[in-house]
């Protein structure tokens, strides 16, 4: 008897939990990474669908487990003599219940089909219309804003981001305006990445030869001056470093946009001199340059490795991996990557041991454990070059940042 | 002489057969049933070997920004062997040991329609999971630096030579290559063996519901194979001669990688799915004393499943930006196929509902995964819709939507089939105590550790991180699907000590039909004697055995007509054949490593390449004629 009951009670007591234990959809207070709380109207789309579908799935699930438990339940052996009724089969039933998901089906189906088609649109063409050269109106009769245009690049591992009109390109860090369309251009010149900030909403693949378009309008209103920090990874299994391939996006105010824009446009200004004459030496004498490329230094064009302009605005290190100022010393955490990033991000440093395996990051001085010694670069230009990186900050860094 | 004397002879003469249970036998077995149990505990400990990399995986998981347990490479090399153990060295073997045991024995035949191929296939996987877990010993021993690290999947173009050197990649692309040779010989055979070897009177319909699955996942097999086949081909080609299938610099594309791989990626799934649903279609009726309902619906769900299998393949491929048309169309025929499967779950319950369910193991393993099932199939339909997908897609959600489908389903049909023919192939029981200990803890470890992972998925979690951040919402569900991931192993570890303790004897000893079932292979011994059936009986309806017990029907077990058969049955002899041309396949495919290994082609090895292959060519050709000439006649 305490046999033919173990499985209702499993599964009840799984029910039960299921119900009281669970939250259903994970907000971003404690979820920074939540893929159902979504901030855009390509988010939204997406959302909607989603959570008609979970809703329907899950009374689907119900359903079909309280129909199996009462059957297990009514109709256990009941120890009496003789077998059962022979009953073969039902058509007219079986029949029902082939038609019955067909429908359910269909309620799910023509959704889907209506937001495929909805977020495959083409994006806005931006402020001016390109037949007429007349500047585009929006309902309200002001000029409509034209749409911000980034190509995204998957490398391995991290991301290049390169501002089409603006002229501006960051390594892992995307800066967004809150009122006006953000169109990405996805792509990869390494592997094959993909491109998941879960709060904007769904992912694209970042495939080599191919750009893959996404593009979304936040319905997020930023306030100005205090920029919205959003996260984001690559989903797209690339290799060793694979969960190490972060990013963060910043939402801003659209005048605060405008003024990023100019910044970032104008490079880094220093309050102090020598901190920019010894870091652009320093950024020069440890290799740095054959790599990283920053604004207003023109030694530094380096396009295999992130652009390093207005490191100060970042919070995070190597690909959105590390928190600079979660606590430890800012500028010990980032001496240690310098000095040895292999030991924080496997992977990065081994290119310089044969250059065919990884297109991760070159260290032209380290020896063959990919680790920079004293020797190899001495305290003063490590120092320096850490000073240099962090003392680049616009008006809008990343919160958190102290 | 009596009557009743000379049946107790015969009856006798049945089960007291003396086996020769010698190693040299069992190297040159022919005989379906041995093959059937050598796939089942090979099978078994490529399985305990996928679970030991699972463990690792979940380890390293447990904490957030955990560094210190196993290295990225190492932690990329577990979940590649994992899986790639999991669905081809663990759940296809184990479904093909219940094809090898058991298709002769429901439709009424002696063995398959090739014996020695049988054999052969069997050889060649055992070979080809050997070869696959060649890397990992030579790891150990410092041999090589890296094991196969490029997915189950191996998408292109990460797995060419340039971000792959080595050779890891080419052990994965050569033992895939080997097991693909195995199944389709043994998809071949089994074809055949339907086909043609059914017992007077057995029509198509009057087959049972595991021989139809297992005929439609042989159709799958044969055709989606050699898809795969072309793709790891053209992949060896891209890594060992510069060939450019995938290469996009030099205008390649990684897509067609996707598109050649989940065409057999896809309908692979339903590979591995349906021989359970057969089982399970199986036992559920024998435990509720009621003929499966609507069986012809179920036949036919299972034909739509296997057909409409192979449209679906785009949806593993939603993100890669196919366009919003083809988007479409793949998200409508992958929500069509909820449809028959929705149809079987209706049919399981209709088949229980009225009856007189008995909860034996077998059973309960069955309606656990009627139960699992559904919730993996549900959450299935969720990700067939491509905006959903977009958010789901390479994220633990959907590692939790295909572990409840492949362990809360297909694994826990096997392990019903196993406890529901334990009896049918050693004549005993399993032990019960030890393996109702098995079935919760399976049971509370599969919700343990993999519902939790819904919600990680939704979270943002991806897949395949050897680590995640801290702070972001992720410990406590990881540190839950840990602690259910030990409750699993452990659940294996009582499940195959308990298998252990039946070979070595333990269990209550049984009858030709222990369950009271309804179909042929309960008509004669348990364990049946070699040749099956000493007389073929003849069918005269879908449920012969029940008939002939229950409604008056014409006989049909052994112990009935097996009286008046002829003293003597002509069977295959045993062979060494298949062995030696496996050995030298395995080892001509092998060779390749010596010359194109590495991802580069060397000039000076390519000869010793070449001298070898011509060594193992010869052999295979020697082999080959030798088979032809071997008098393998039955006799």
């Amino acid at each position: 008897m305490s046999k033919s009951r173990l499985p209702v009670i499993a599964l009840l007591a799984l029910v039960a939990s299921l119900a009281t234990g669970c939250e259903l959809w994970p907000h971003e207070a404690g979820y920074p990474y939540t893929s159902v709380d979504p901030i855009s109207d390509f988010g939204h789309a997406t959302q909607t669908l989603y959570a008609t579908i979970t809703y329907i799935v899950l009374v689907i699930f119900v359903l079909v487990s309280l129909l199996l438990a009462y059957t297990l339940v009514v109709f256990r052996d009941d120890g009496k003599p003789g077998n059962p009724e022979q009953i073969h089969g039902n058509t007219q039933l079986e029949i029902g219940w082939t038609l019955l998901p067909i429908l359910i089906v269909l309620t799910m189906i023509i959704p889907t089909i209506r937001t495929i088609f909805e977020i495959a649109d083409a994006p806005p063409v931006g402020g001016v219309d390109p037949a007429t050269g007349e500047v585009l109106l929006d309902a309200d009769g002001k000029p409509v804003k034209p749409t911000v245009e980034v190509r995204v690049i998957g490398k391995r591992w991290w991301w290049a981001f390169e501002y089409v009109n603006e002229q501006i390109t960051t390594g892992n860090h995307l800066v967004i305006p809150d009122d006006r369309p953000v169109s990405l251009l996805i792509t990869s010149d390494t592997v094959i990445h993909s491109f998941w900030a879960p709060r904007i909403g769904g992912k694209r693949d970042a495939v080599p030869g191919r750009v893959n378009r996404l593009w979304f309008q936040l319905d997020l209103d930023v306030p100005k001056g205090e920029p919205e920090h959003i996260r984001g990874q690559c989903a797209e299994y690339c290799g060793e470093a694979h969960s190490l391939m972060r990013f963060e996006v910043l939402a801003l105010d659209g005048a605060d946009y405008e003024q990023w824009v100019a910044e970032y446009q104008a490079g880094p200004t220093f309050a102090d001199a020598s901190v920019k004459s010894k870091g652009e030496e320093a950024f020069g004498a440890g290799g740095c340059t054959a790599c990283h490329a920053v604004t207003g230094n023109p030694a530094a064009v380096g396009a295999i490795g992130p652009n390093l302009s207005f490191f100060g605005d970042r919070r995070y290190l190597g690909a959105g991996i590390e928190d600079m100022y979660g606590g430890a010393d800012t500028e010990a955490v980032l001496t240690a990557w310098i000095r040895h990033p292999d030991a924080i991000k496997p992977g990065t440093a081994l290119l310089g041991t044969g250059g065919t395996r990884f297109d991760g990051m070159v260290i032209p001085l380290a020896k063959g454990d990919g680790e920079l010694s004293e020797e190899d670069l001495p305290k003063e230009t490590v120092d320096a070059i850490v000073a240099y990186l962090l003392a680049q900050k616009s008006s809008f860094p990343t919160p958190g940042i102290e | 002489m009596s009557t009743a004397a000379t049946t107790e002879v015969e009856h006798h003469a049945d089960v007291h057969e003396e086996e020769d249970n010698s190693l040299w036998s069992w190297l040159t077995t022919v005989d379906h049933k041995r093959i059937g149990k050598l796939y089942m505990f090979s099978a078994l400990i490529f399985f305990a070997m996928g679970g030991l990399e699972a463990l690792f995986i979940r380890v390293q998981l447990m904490y957030p920004e955990q560094s210190e347990f196993i290295s990225a490479q190492t932690y990329n090399e577990m979940f590649t062997m994992h899986a790639t153990t999991m669905v081809f060295l663990a759940i296809m073997p184990l479904s093909a040991a219940f094809f090898n045991f058991l298709i002769p024995l429901q439709i009424g035949a002696r063995d398959v329609a090739f014996p020695r191929m049988n054999a052969l296939s069997y050889w060649l996987f055992l070979f080809g999971g050997i070869f696959l877990n060649v890397p990992i010993f030579l790891k150990l021993l410092g041999v090589v630096g890296v094991t196969p690290d490029g997915g189950w999947f191996g998408y292109a173009n990460m797995t060419l030579s340039k971000y792959s050197p080595g050779m890891s990649i080419d052990f994965w692309i050569l033992g895939l290559a080997i097991l693909g040779n195995s199944s389709m010989m043994a998809g071949f055979n089994f074809i055949t063996t339907i086909l043609n070897l059914r017992a007077p009177g057995m029509t198509l319909f009057r087959m049972p519901i595991f021989t139809w699955m297992s005929l439609v996942v042989q159709f799958l097999i044969v055709m989606s194979f050699p898809m795969v086949t072309v793709g790891l081909l053209l992949m060896l080609f891209d890594r060992s001669f510069g060939t450019n299938f995938y290469f996009p610099p030099n205008g390649g594309d990684p897509l067609l990688w996707q598109h050649l791989f989940w065409l057999f990626g896809h309908p692979e799934v339903y590979i591995l799915i349906l021989p359970a649903m057969g089982i399970v279609s199986e036992v559920l009726p024998v435990f509720a004393r009621k003929p499966l309902f609507g069986a012809p619906f179920v036949i036919f769900s299972g034909i739509m499943i296997g057909f409409v299998g192979f449209g679906v393949w785009s949806h593993h491929m939603f993100t890669t930006g196919l366009g919003p048309v083809a988007d479409a169309a793949f998200s409508t025929t992958t929500m069509l196929i909820a449809v028959p499967t929705a149809v079987k779950i209706f049919n399981w319950i209709a088949t229980m509902w009225g009856g007189k369910i008995s909860f034996t193991l077998p059973n309960v393993y069955a309606i656990t995964f009627v139960f699992l099932f559904t919730i993996g199939g549900l959450s299935g339909v969720m990700h067939a819709s491509p905006p959903v997908d977009l958010q789901q897609q390479d994220s633990y959600f959907i590692v939790a939507h295909f572990h409840y489908v492949l362990v809360g389903g297909a694994l826990m049909g096997l392990f019903s089939g196993i406890t529901f023919y334990w009896p049918k192939m050693y004549g005993r029981k399993l032990p019960d105590g030890l393996g109702w200990i098995a079935w919760a803890l399976f049971f509370a470890g599969i919700n343990v550790t993999f519902f939790p992972m819904h919600f990680l998925g939704a979270m943002g979690m991806i897949r395949r991180s050897w680590q995640y951040p801290a702070g972001v919402g992720l410990e406590g569900y990881n540190l839950m699907a840990t602690v259910g991931a030990f409750l699993i192993a452990t659940g294996f570890a009582f499940f195959f000590v308990n298998l252990i303790r039946g070979l070595l004897g333990a269990g209550e000893k049984v009858g030709d039909d222990p369950w009271d079932a309804a179909t042929l292979e309960w008509s004669m011994a348990s364990p049946p004697p070699h040749y099956n059936f000493r007389k073929l009986p003849v069918v005269h309806s879908d449920r012969p055995l029940w008939d002939e017990k229950h409604e008056g029907g014409s006989p049909v077990s052994q112990a009935v007509i097996g009286k008046d058969a002829p003293a003597h049955v002509e069977m295959p002899p045993p062979s060494y054949w298949p062995l030696l041309l496996a050995l030298f396949q395995g080892g001509f495919f092998a060779a390749f490593l010596i010359g194109g290994g590495g991802g580069k082609f060397d000039a000076s090895a390519f000869g010793t390449q070449v001298m070898v292959q011509l060594v193992m060519g010869l052999g295979m050709l020697f082999t080959m004629f030798a088979w032809i000439r071997e008098d393998a006649r039955p006799r």
